[in-house]
């Protein structure tokens, strides 16, 4: 039974409630997607530093013609916690560097050799330092941790937008919902009056009014749902082909049960709080009224 | 039943429209109220219903002085009385079936009871045929006589039925008049409001009538 005329209004609130979980869910999206992204990256930078061993070939001991770069591997042999490491080939150093410099410049310039260092522990890192810096002060070791430092900030700052936009979806979507109900309210006034004359509580005319805005509300969250999954799909798409490549990263598979709750609560929550707005400016309205 | 004592009614910031009306309705009765158009049979009505208050005087309701009622309990003395609109008041945007559902639905009657009931109600009344019409698509007539199956569906205590047989034929009226007979036999208290002297003089009941802004009675 529609007992009250919401035609305009319900357009209105509908538009608004889908837009409105809509955004809220690409932000929750977002915020677990990078969450995930970022603890994967920084687990697998965490314990990763690269040396860089300018002119390794020089022979620093004329006696066995021993080059820096032996005499560097030596050290790291030498030392405990190291759990392994790699020498970039030159053909490796190459292609890194490749897209940014022409090939015969490549040729002319002595490149540094990169060894790649999987620490075991990383505040080993002070003693490893100390001891190639007695090998040669022109040894520089790169943390990669510490190269992402800026983005663990910015990172940070991007969750809390992400709430932020969340927290703004949430207000505008009840501001709308009581809004919408004061329309309502307005537009139906001779019918309420008529269902007070039959005898009919405040209560009953506030649960009419939430069974009327659950409809438009229990539609929108799907649409909203809907468009965000779709928006997602796509962009994860995107991404892969943009970035990774096939099948190395599949964001949705690394989503576990506990972040699609989350995300869940949104078009769940939405709707539910929705009518518990709606139910209390129905009944605040009428109390008002008479 | 019903009981007034001393009562003026005036609406805000006007002249007194009633003045001084006492009466009382027993258990058992079946009225008519008469007058001029605009003499105020509405606004006696209105003030039944508690949707006016007595500007002076008393007025009580199934023995409660409705000066004592809270807005609480109002929804619950209504639900005793069945009203008939002048201009009907039906929702536009329920069919018959559900406008005249709407009382059942208010006082949580189940479903299947309000399935059964509603259809045979309108079928009385010669509605049958417009089960799902919205009231917009009606005649006048027809357009009361939902108004009246919505009014007395539930079974009210006490029947307000403001001029009633105003938009139908004698045929019909008389019709209508026997289905509130109907209902007096089965304990409804009935109070009607019309101008129509021939539905007095067929209808041998005790008639109210309002001249002058008073009151008076005959059997
Ligand atoms: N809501 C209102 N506000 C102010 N004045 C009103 C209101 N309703 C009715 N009146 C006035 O009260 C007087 C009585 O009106 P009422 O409707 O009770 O008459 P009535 O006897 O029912 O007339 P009718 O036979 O035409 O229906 C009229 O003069 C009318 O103008
Ligand atoms: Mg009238």
């Amino acid at each position: 039974m529609r007992i009250f005329k919401l035609a305009g209004s319900n357009f209105f609130l509908g538009w608004i409630m889908s837009s409105m979980i809509y955004l809220a869910l690409l932000a929750v999206l977002f915020s677990t997607v990078s969450t995930l992204s970022f603890d994967k990256w920084r687990s697998a930078t965490r314990d990763l530093v690269t040396i860089h061993v300018p002119k390794p070939a020089e022979i620093i001991d004329s006696d066995d013609g021993v080059t820096r770069l032996d005499e560097t591997l030596k050290i790291l042999r030498a030392f405990p916690d190291i759990e392994s490491f790699t020498v970039l080939e030159k053909n490796d150093i190459e292609r890194l560097i490749n897209p940014l410099v022409d090939k015969d410049i490549l040729k002319n310039i002595l490149l540094p050799a990169l060894i790649e260092i999987r620490l075991k522990r990383n505040n080993s890192l002070p003693d490893l330092n100390n001891a190639l810096k007695n090998l040669s002060t022109d040894i520089f070791i790169e943390s990669h941790a510490e190269l992402f430092l800026p983005d663990a900030k910015a990172f940070s700052g991007a969750k809390k937008l992400f709430s932020v936009i969340v927290g703004l979806t949430l207000f505008v979507a009840m501001i709308s919902i009581i809004f919408a109900v004061h329309a309502g309210l307005a537009i139906n006034r001779e019918t309420i009056q008529v269902m007070h004359l039959i005898g009919a509580k405040n209560g009953f005319i506030a649960r009419t009014f939430q069974k009327h805005v659950l409809k438009v509300l229990g539609f929108s969250s799907a649409c909203g749902t809907a468009l965000a999954m779709g928006t997602f799909f796509i962009l994860d798409r995107l991404l892969r082909v943009a970035f990774f490549g096939d099948g190395e990263i599949d964001i949705f598979k690394q989503i576990n049960l506990w972040d699609w709750t989350i995300f869940m609560l949104v078009p769940v929550s939405y709707p539910l709080l929705g009518i518990i707005v709606a139910g209390v400016s129905v009944l605040t309205f009428l109390r008002k009224q008479n | 039943m019903v009981r007034f004592e001393n009562v003026e009614i005036r609406y805000r910031g006007k002249e007194a429209i009633l003045t001084d009306v006492s009466f009382d309705l027993g258990e058992g009765n079946f009225h008519f109220l008469t007058g001029k158009s605009g003499a105020g049979k509405s606004s006696l009505l209105k003030a039944i219903y508690m949707g006016i208050f007595p500007s002076k005087g008393k007025i009580n309701l199934f023995g409660r002085d409705i000066s004592s009622i809270t807005k609480k309990e109002i929804p619950e003395i209504r639900r005793r009385m069945g009203i008939v609109f002048q201009d009907f008041r039906l929702i536009n945007n329920l069919t018959v079936r559900e406008n005249v559902a709407l009382p059942l639905r208010i006082f949580g009657t189940k479903s299947s009871i309000i399935r059964r009931h509603v259809p045979e109600l309108l079928e009385w009344v010669g509605l049958g045929d417009h089960l799902d019409d919205l009231p917009t698509s009606l005649s006048g007539g027809q357009q009361q006589r939902v108004a009246i199956a919505r009014a007395v569906i539930a079974r009210p205590v006490l029947l307000l039925a403001d001029e009633p047989t105003g938009n139908v034929d004698d045929t019909i009226a008389d019709r209508l008049l026997y289905l509130f007979k109907e209902l007096h036999r089965t304990g409804t208290n009935i109070l009607i409001a019309t101008h129509n002297e021939n539905l007095l003089q067929k209808f041998d009941y005790p008639v109210l009538r309002i001249e002058d802004r008073k009151l008076s009675f005959s059997d």
